[in-house]
């Protein structure tokens, strides 16, 4: 395989694989800025070790494999990040990962579905993603910008997500049909 | 709209994404977590799905930020929300339109320290006009009459450096995550050197992948003003522009087109990084002063990493010993006896960089520690301001001379330290905006020096400091893409300095995970990261 098909074949796995390792960091490393660079650092380690990287395996598996580890050795080196997992809290996720793995791909198909639910949303509830998600607030801040509780935004933004679920289970269903 | 009836685990789940998760409740997650694969599916799940709306929201934002019109998730911040009441905000709003119309359209001329008025943008790698006696070099000699020559006719001619031998291979092929085998006389690389590896052009496409608008607008800005600068080269592979030291111009642009990538052999300025090295390593004579030495030292070291021709490893060794050589004894490097922060900065990096790039000059190590040592002292921890130690008082200096502190301190390994961590909140009230005629803000070299220590800090300090700054210097471009100095001339110094601002996420990675080439045994004095390397320099594993 010559270098530039080389970088061909990896892309092509990263690319696919991107949303779900992003997951896995994100499930561990609550702040956006920290998540942002341990993915880069994955993306490096990933076409650093490609050639270790065995193709009658998952690409998935073994990236994400890799970006746990990465998460370790991130915090183990600045420890101003605070990791909020125990390491065997962390195992036990990445085996829940990998044993449903299918949905991410799943996922990624009905992204254009979540997209047309959120254009659906009333203002209020736009507004509150877009606080959350876009501007990266706490839910402190939150809370204080819209002159509600912690408590109250907790619960809106646990709602909001359910019904975003249903409301792509609901589209998925009727485009199928 | 149907809701499911909260469950126990789903609500701890939930409060977790919404980071509003107690410790006696993180206690029960985690606890649930490890005993029950199906909860652990459950988190996954949730957590997928978190991520899933997290991108949908903020790709749905890039696309109105592309085609303006489409529906906003969130409308325009009502008056009402303004934190201070709508009365203040009206107020503060017209206070700032008129400190824009004073200030901006209008600004005054501002005054130097000595009383005479500054004309134009501070975008200074050479010795800043307003820096003192105090800074200056005794017997500095007078800079050599400007000869600007005409940029060849096409890239592909024949340039200096054509020659260079790029067969024989100074890294041992033991060196972390490098190895090279030769074939038919010719070196075959099979990896980038860990220094320069962010460069590949996969490494790039990933990072552009994940890094939105601002990442992809940087780097096609950043590639245009490359195709700029690689046509302003000389016949002979420098560039030269008035007022600036051939070989620190050159060194600065070679940095330019090495961190896009390019190389010797490969990238659209193979031949132009060929011409710059074959002028840089065939010059004899020293640069004309010691910032422009360390401009020099950093080229070499980048280069020696980027292209390992044995050539360019032989010059930055000799860089590398002339730096050492130069090194005061208090411990920095400057003018007489006083270290210069900004100086030892610059030399600093260079050392630190020819360390990563296979320098084995076993002195490098006291040498950083002893300017770690020299900065060390000269920062208050209290303020993080920095004292210069030859002025006798304790005037605060400059933002470049507080970033050039820190940055030293990085480059030493102590950047987790009091004095390191003091001096970035220093930082923290300067802008990260291109300089402005007139304006408060800091100069080019300030903001480069700033720019390196913000990104070895990492986290969302960086992330804050990069989007303003991409922001800030892609506003500053003129209708050719390039950037002009104080006169309003398309400059090479400032293209090459926006380049080098641009592209700083993709050229190096942190310092904290450089590599060394050789580790001293006993009694090493610096604090260095070793990630990739075990303790006697070997690869990991």
């Amino acid at each position: 395989m010559t270098e530039s098909e080389r970088h061909e074949r990896f892309l092509a796995y990263f690319l696919r694989h991107q949303d779900e390792i992003a997951a896995v960091v994100g499930s561990m490393v609550r702040d956006r800025h920290a998540r942002e660079d341990i993915l880069q650092e994955v993306a490096l380690t990933l076409w650093r070790k490609f050639d270790d990287f065995d193709e009658a395996r998952s690409f998935g598996a073994w990236a994400r494999g890799i970006a746990v580890h990465k998460v370790l050795q991130s915090f183990a080196r600045q420890k101003r990040v605070p990791v909020p997992l125990a390491p065997e809290t962390m195992e036990a996720v990445l085996a829940a990962f990998d044993a449903t793995e299918g949905e991410a791909e799943e996922l990624a198909e009905k992204e254009a579905a979540l997209r047309a639910c959120i254009e659906m949303l009333p203002e209020k509830s736009r507004r509150l993603l877009a606080l959350r998600y876009e501007e990266n607030l706490t839910l402190d801040a939150i809370a204080r910008r819209l002159s509600s509780t912690l408590d109250a935004v907790n619960k809106a933004l646990s709602r909001l997500r359910q019904a975003l679920r249903e409301c792509v289970h609901r589209r998925w269903a009727e485009a199928g049909a | 709209m149907t809701v499911r009836p909260p469950d126990p685990l789903d609500g701890l789940i939930e409060a977790y994404l919404n980071d509003a998760l107690d410790a006696e409740g993180l206690a029960r997650l985690e606890a649930e977590l490890r005993a029950s694969p199906e909860a652990a599916r459950r988190f996954a799940s949730a957590a997928r799905w978190d991520s899933t709306i997290e991108r949908a929201v903020r790709r749905s934002r890039s696309e109105q930020v592309v085609a303006p019109g489409s529906r906003p998730l969130a409308g325009r911040r009502p008056l009402s929300e303004h934190i201070w009441g709508p009365a203040v905000a009206i107020v503060a709003h017209a206070a700032l339109l008129v400190f824009l119309i004073r200030w901006v359209i209008f600004p005054s001329p501002p005054r130097r320290d000595d009383g005479g008025e500054a004309d134009g943008v501070e975008i200074a790698l050479e010795r800043p006009a307003e820096r003192t006696a105090l800074e200056g070099r005794p017997g500095e000699l007078p800079a050599p009459p400007v000869e600007v020559r005409a940029p060849p006719a096409s890239a592909a001619a024949t340039r200096p450096g054509e020659s260079l031998d790029p067969v024989a291979v100074w890294m041992d092929p033991e060196d972390a995550a490098v190895s090279a085998s030769r074939a038919g006389g010719d070196v075959a690389l099979t990896g980038p050197h860990p220094l320069t590896e962010r460069r590949t052009a996969t490494a790039r496409a990933a990072y552009l992948a994940a890094g939105g608008v601002v990442a992809r607008q940087a780097d096609e800005a950043a590639a245009r003003a490359a195709r700029w600068l690689a046509g302003r080269q000389s016949t002979d592979g420098a560039w030269r522009e008035e007022g600036s030291d051939p070989q620190a111009l050159t060194s600065l642009a070679l940095l330019a087109l090495l961190g896009r990538g390019d190389t010797h052999r490969s990238g659209p300025h193979a031949a132009v990084v060929r011409g710059a090295l074959a002028f840089l390593t065939g010059t004899t004579g020293r640069p004309s002063d010691l910032r422009a030495s360390a401009l020099r030292l950093h080229a070499m070291a980048d280069a020696s990493a980027a292209t390992r021709l044995p050539a360019v490893r032989a010059a930055m060794d000799l860089t590398v010993r002339q730096a050492l050589s130069d090194q005061i004894s208090n411990g920095g490097w400057g003018a007489s006896s006083s270290a210069d922060p900004v100086i030892t900065a610059w030399m600093t990096w260079g050392l630190r960089l020819a360390l990563a790039a296979g320098a084995d000059e076993p002195a490098i190590h006291a040498a950083i520690a002893r300017a770690a040592d020299a900065m060390d002292r000269s920062l208050n921890p209290a303020s993080g301001s920095l004292y210069y130690p030859s002025a006798g008082g304790v005037s605060p200096l400059r933002w470049s001379q507080i970033a050039g502190a820190v940055l030293t301190l990085q480059m030493a390994g102590d950047d987790a330290g009091t004095r390191a961590l003091r001096g970035l909140k220093a930082l923290d009230s300067m802008s990260p905006a291109w300089p402005r005629t007139g304006g408060e803000s800091a100069g080019g070299e300030a903001l480069l020096l700033a720019t390196a220590c913000r990104f070895n800090e990492g986290g969302p300090s960086w992330m804050k400091w990069y989007g303003a700054l991409a922001a800030s210097v892609l506003s500053r471009r003129d209708a050719g893409g390039v950037w002009s100095d104080s006169r309003g001339v398309a400059s090479v110094r400032a293209t090459a300095l926006a380049i080098l601002l641009l592209d700083t996420p993709c050229r190096y990675p942190p310092v904290s995970s450089w590599p060394v080439a050789v580790v001293p045994m006993f009694g090493n004095p610096v604090r260095l990261a070793f990630q990739g390397l075990d303790a006697f320099g070997l690869p990991e594993g």
